[in-house]
C-alpha cells in the first residue's frame, strides 16, 4: 500500500471514531470509557464461568504445571517444558479434584510448546482456538492456570490483563504468572485459547505465552507424538559448557592481566600458574589488560594447548595450559 | 555481556525464567553465566526494593555475610565487596541464596570481588499506554474513585507513608494494616483535601493484621461499604487519597482461609530427650530426607539458635516459610555435623519452594506479614506494601473489602467487606465501653 493509502485509511478510522462518540457526546468521556471497562469485566466474567473447568493441573508424578483442553476427545495444550521433569506418571487435574490418566503426546521445544491426551475417550468440554491476526496490542485477556501447583479447594486465580506486545512466537501480556501456571491457557475475550504460559521476566508487564499459532502449525506433528527442538535456555547452557576455561579469576583493577585466584583442580592450576602472576604474552601475542585476555582464550577450544608467558616477581616463566571446558 | 568463562562463577544473570512448579526450573535457571561483564555502573543507591530483598535475606546467611549485607544497608550501596576468602565461602555456601537470583553482576575491583545487584523498578514504574496500568485508563476511574477517595486516609510516621486507612465512623476512627505500624512512635493520617490529622491507636487485631486509630479532630467521610463479595474476574480498584486510583485489578479467587497454607516443614518427627531433642523419624522426600538427616541423630541448632526442646525446634520452623533455607547443627553418633535444609511448602518439595519464593518477588515487593489469614479473598492488582490497609472497590467506588497484604508476583489479598465489619464491630466495642466508663 502506498503512503498515501495508509494516510487515508488512518483518517477515515479517525473520522469514524468521532462519528461513534457522537451520541454519546452529552456524556463525559469518562463515563464512555467506564462504560467500555464494565463491558470489559461482563466478558472476563463470561470466560471464566465458561472455561474454568477445562483448566487441568498437569504432572508427569513429580513436577506441577498446567494445561487446557482443547478438543472433544481430550488434547490438552500445556508448555513444552513442563515434560522436562521426566515422571512417567501422566496426569491430569480437573479444578473439582478429579484426576485422570493422561498420555504425552508431542512437543516443540524449539517453542516451548507440548501436548497431552486425556486416557479416557470423553467427550470432554473443550475451548476454541483464537486467532493471532484477530489480536491487537493493548486487547484484553483473561489468565488461568495452577499457581504454585494444585491445591484442593482453591480453583486456578483469575488473572486479567492486555496484550503489551507480540514477539515472534510469543505473546507477552501483563497478566501475571508464577511458578505452576506454565502450560495453562492465556483466553480472548470470547474465551478463545490464544496463548499457552511460558516464562516471567522481572517485571509484572513480562509474562510470556507460547502463541496459538505455533500449536496450529505443528498440530498433526504434535498429535502424531513427534518430539523434537530444544529449549533455548538449555541449548545456551550446552553452548556455555563447551566453552574453553583457564580456571582462573583476573582483577580488574590492574591495568594488568593480574590473576586474583586460581581455582583448585582446573587448567591453570594444573600447569602450575599461581595468584600474582602476572600475562604478560598468550600464544606469543602481547596481553593488554584482563578482557585483552578473556578476548584471547575465548578464540580456542577446551584442550587446546596455549603458551602463556608469565611474570612472577621478577623472573618471567612460560607455561603450556591445556584449556579446560567449563563444565 | 562478555560470554568467556573464567569458570565456576555460578551467580547467574538471566533475562526471564520459566514457570513451571518443580525441579526443572532450578537446571534451566542455573545457566552459569560467568560474568566478567563491562564495567558496571556503581554508585547508585540502595532501592527501596533491594533493600527489603536483603532484608529478606539476613537471617538466610551467616554471620560474616550478614555483617556484609547490613554494611551495604547501612551505606545505602546497591553491592557487596567481598575478599576473595568470603567470596569462595560464599560461592561454596550450600545456602548460597543468590544461587540463580536475578540481575547479579560480579566484577573484581582493588582485589575485593564486586556483586552488584539490579532490580528493576517497581515503585517507580510507569507502565506502557497499552498496559492495564496505563494511566489513561487509570484516569478514566476517576470517577469511581471520587466515591472512595474521602473516605481514605495515608497512614505515616510524619516522614514516610507506612499504610493506607479506611474510614469507618463519623467520630474519626480509621482502620489500616496493624504490622505495618511496628516501630512507630507517631503516627498522623492525612486525608484527601491534604490535612494532617495526630492518630491513636485504640484497638487491633493480630490474626487479622487489622489496627483501628482514631484522629483526635476533625470528621472524614465514612466510605461506602458493597453488599456483595466481588464476583471473580470482576474488576477491583484500589484508591488512595488522591484523585487517581493506584492500580486496577481483577478478583481471582473467592474468600479462604489462608492459615497453614504458607506453612514450612522439615519432614522430621521430634521427641525431647534428656540431653536435647531426637529424631524420630524423617520423613521420606521431605526437606530432612533432602538434607541427609536421619532418624537418631540429635538436632543442637537451627539458623544458629540451640534448640533445647521440641517447642523451640517448632517455633524456629515457624519462623520460616517456604523455600527458606534452614543450617541445621545436629550430632549423629556424637559427632558434629551440620547440613542445610530447604524447608517444603504444603504442596511443594524444598527446591520448588525456593524457586517459587525467588518468583513471589520478580516486579513485587511482598508485604512483611503476608499469610496466616483468617479469611481473604485474592486478587492481582500490583501493590507495594505501604499501598496496603485501604479500600478496595468496585467499579462503582463501593468498598469491597481492605487490601491486607501484597502476597508476591501474582497476588494481593483482602478482606471481604462483610468480615471486616464484623471485625469492626468487635474492634469498636471495647473501645466504646472505655468511654462509657469516663463518662462514669
Amino acid at each position: 500500500m502506498s503512503a498515501r493509502g495508509l494516510l487515508v485509511k488512518r483518517f477515515w478510522i479517525l473520522v469514524l471514531a468521532f462519528l461513534g462518540s457522537i451520541p454519546s457526546a452529552s456524556a463525559t468521556a469518562d463515563e464512555t470509557s467506564l462504560e467500555r471497562l464494565r463491558e470489559i469485566e461482563k466478558k472476563i466474567q463470561e470466560v471464566v464461568r465458561k472455561q474454568m473447568g477445562i483448566v487441568v493441573a498437569v504432572t508427569d508424578g513429580i513436577g506441577y504445571g498446567s494445561g487446557v483442553i482443547v478438543s472433544e476427545d481430550g488434547i490438552v495444550l500445556t508448555a513444552g517444558h513442563v515434560f522436562l521433569t521426566n515422571g512417567e506418571n501422566f496426569r491430569v487435574i480437573f479444578p473439582d479434584g478429579r484426576e485422570i490418566k493422561a498420555e504425552p503426546l508431542g512437543r516443540n521445544l524449539n517453542h516451548d510448546a507440548g501436548m497431552l491426551k486425556i486416557s479416557e475417550p470423553g467427550p470432554w468440554p473443550f475451548a476454541e482456538l483464537g486467532k493471532i491476526e484477530e489480536l491487537s496490542r493493548g486487547d484484553w485477556c483473561v489468565c488461568l492456570g495452577h499457581s504454585g501447583g494444585y491445591e484442593l479447594g482453591r480453583r486456578p486465580p483469575v488473572r486479567a490483563g492486555r496484550i503489551v506486545k507480540f514477539e515472534s512466537d510469543q505473546i507477552v501480556t501483563d497478566c501475571v504468572l508464577i511458578g505452576g501456571d506454565s502450560g495453562g491457557p492465556l483466553f480472548d475475550l470470547q474465551g478463545r485459547v490464544i496463548g499457552i504460559h511460558s516464562s516471567i521476566g522481572g517485571s509484572v508487564a513480562e509474562n510470556r505465552h507460547v502463541s496459538i499459532d505455533i500449536y496450529q502449525n505443528d498440530w498433526n506433528r504434535m498429535v502424531a507424538g513427534d518430539r523434537w527442538g530444544q529449549l533455548p535456555e538449555l541449548a545456551m547452557k550446552q553452548e556455555q559448557q563447551s566453552r574453553p576455561s583457564m580456571g582462573i579469576r583476573i582483577d580488574r583493577s590492574e591495568s594488568v592481566a593480574k590473576i586474583l585466584i586460581v581455582h583448585s583442580g582446573k587448567a591453570a592450576e594444573k600447569a602450575g600458574i599461581q595468584t600474582g602472576d602476572v600475562v604478560l604474552r598468550f600464544e606469543k601475542i602481547p596481553v593488554n589488560d584482563s578482557q585483552h585476555l578473556i578476548d584471547l582464550i575465548s578464540h580456542h577450544q577446551p584442550g587446546d594447548v596455549v603458551k602463556l608467558l608469565i611474570r612472577r616477581g621478577t623472573e618471567e616463566l612460560e607455561f603450556p595450559v591445556t584449556l579446560g571446558d567449563s563444565r | 555481556m562478555n560470554s568467556v568463562t573464567f569458570n565456576n562463577l555460578i551467580l547467574c544473570v538471566r533475562s526471564h525464567c520459566r514457570i513451571y512448579g518443580s525441579m526443572i526450573s532450578k537446571l534451566l535457571l542455573s545457566i552459569a553465566i560467568a560474568t566478567l561483564i563491562t564495567v558496571p555502573t556503581y554508585g547508585q543507591e540502595l532501592s527501596e526494593e533491594m533493600r527489603s530483598i536483603f532484608a529478606e535475606l539476613m537471617p538466610q546467611l551467616d554471620k560474616d555475610l550478614r555483617a556484609k549485607v547490613q554494611e551495604a544497608i547501612d551505606n545505602d550501596r546497591v553491592y557487596l565487596e567481598l575478599t576473595v576468602d568470603e567470596f569462595e565461602r560464599f560461592r561454596n555456601h550450600p545456602a548460597n541464596p543468590f544461587d540463580g537470583w536475578q540481575g547479579i553482576d560480579t566484577s573484581t575491583i582493588k582485589g575485593l570481588i564486586r556483586l552488584q545487584f539490579e532490580s528493576q523498578p517497581i515503585r517507580s514504574r510507569v507502565a506502557d499506554p497499552q498496559e492495564r496500568q496505563s494511566l489513561e485508563l487509570l484516569d478514566s476511574l476517576v470517577p469511581v474513585t471520587r466515591r472512595t477517595n474521602g473516605g481514605t486516609v495515608k497512614v505515616t510516621n510524619g516522614k514516610t507513608q507506612i499504610a493506607l486507612g479506611i474510614v469507618v465512623t463519623n467520630e474519626g476512627h480509621i482502620v489500616t494494616k496493624l504490622s505495618e505500624l511496628e516501630g512507630c512512635d507517631v503516627l498522623y493520617c492525612k486525608a484527601s483535601d491534604g490535612q494532617r490529622f495526630p492518630a491513636e491507636l485504640v484497638a487491633s487485631n493480630k490474626a487479622n493484621d487489622l489496627a483501628l486509630l482514631k484522629i483526635q479532630e476533625g470528621i472524614l467521610p465514612p466510605v461506602i461499604w458493597a453488599k456483595n463479595t466481588p464476583e471473580i474476574g470482576s474488576f477491583l480498584i484500589t484508591t488512595s487519597a488522591d484523585a487517581r486510583p493506584l492500580a486496577i485489578g481483577v478478583c481471582s479467587n473467592p474468600p479462604r482461609s489462608l492459615i497453614g497454607e504458607n506453612q514450612a516443614f522439615l519432614g522430621v518427627k521430634p521427641v525431647d530427650d534428656a540431653t536435647g531433642v531426637r529424631v524420630l523419624e524423617v520423613t521420606a522426600g521431605s526437606s530432612a530426607d533432602n538434607a541427609g538427616l536421619l532418624a537418631g541423630d540429635m538436632l543442637v541448632a537451627l539458623n544458629g539458635r540451640s534448640m533445647n526442646d521440641v517447642q523451640s525446634l517448632v517455633n524456629e520452623i515457624r519462623r520460616n516459610t517456604p523455600g527458606d533455607k534452614l543450617i541445621v547443627d545436629y550430632l549423629r553418633n556424637g559427632q558434629p555435623k551440620q547440613t542445610i535444609a530447604t524447608l517444603a511448602g504444603r504442596n511443594v518439595g524444598g527446591p520448588t519452594a525456593d524457586r517459587f519464593k525467588q518468583m513471589e518477588t520478580f516486579g513485587a515487593i511482598p508485604s512483611k506479614r503476608r499469610n496466616e489469614f483468617p479469611m481473604v479473598f485474592q486478587h492481582d492488582t500490583p501493590l507495594v506494601p505501604e499501598q496496603c490497609g485501604g479500600p478496595v472497590t468496585n467499579l462503582d467506588g463501593e468498598v469491597v473489602g481492605i487490601n491486607i497484604a501484597r502476597g508476591g508476583r501474582v497476588a494481593s489479598y483482602a478482606i471481604p467487606a462483610d468480615h471486616l465489619q464484623q471485625l469492626l464491630g468487635e474492634m469498636l466495642r471495647p473501645h466504646v465501653a472505655s468511654r462509657d466508663v469516663d463518662i462514669d
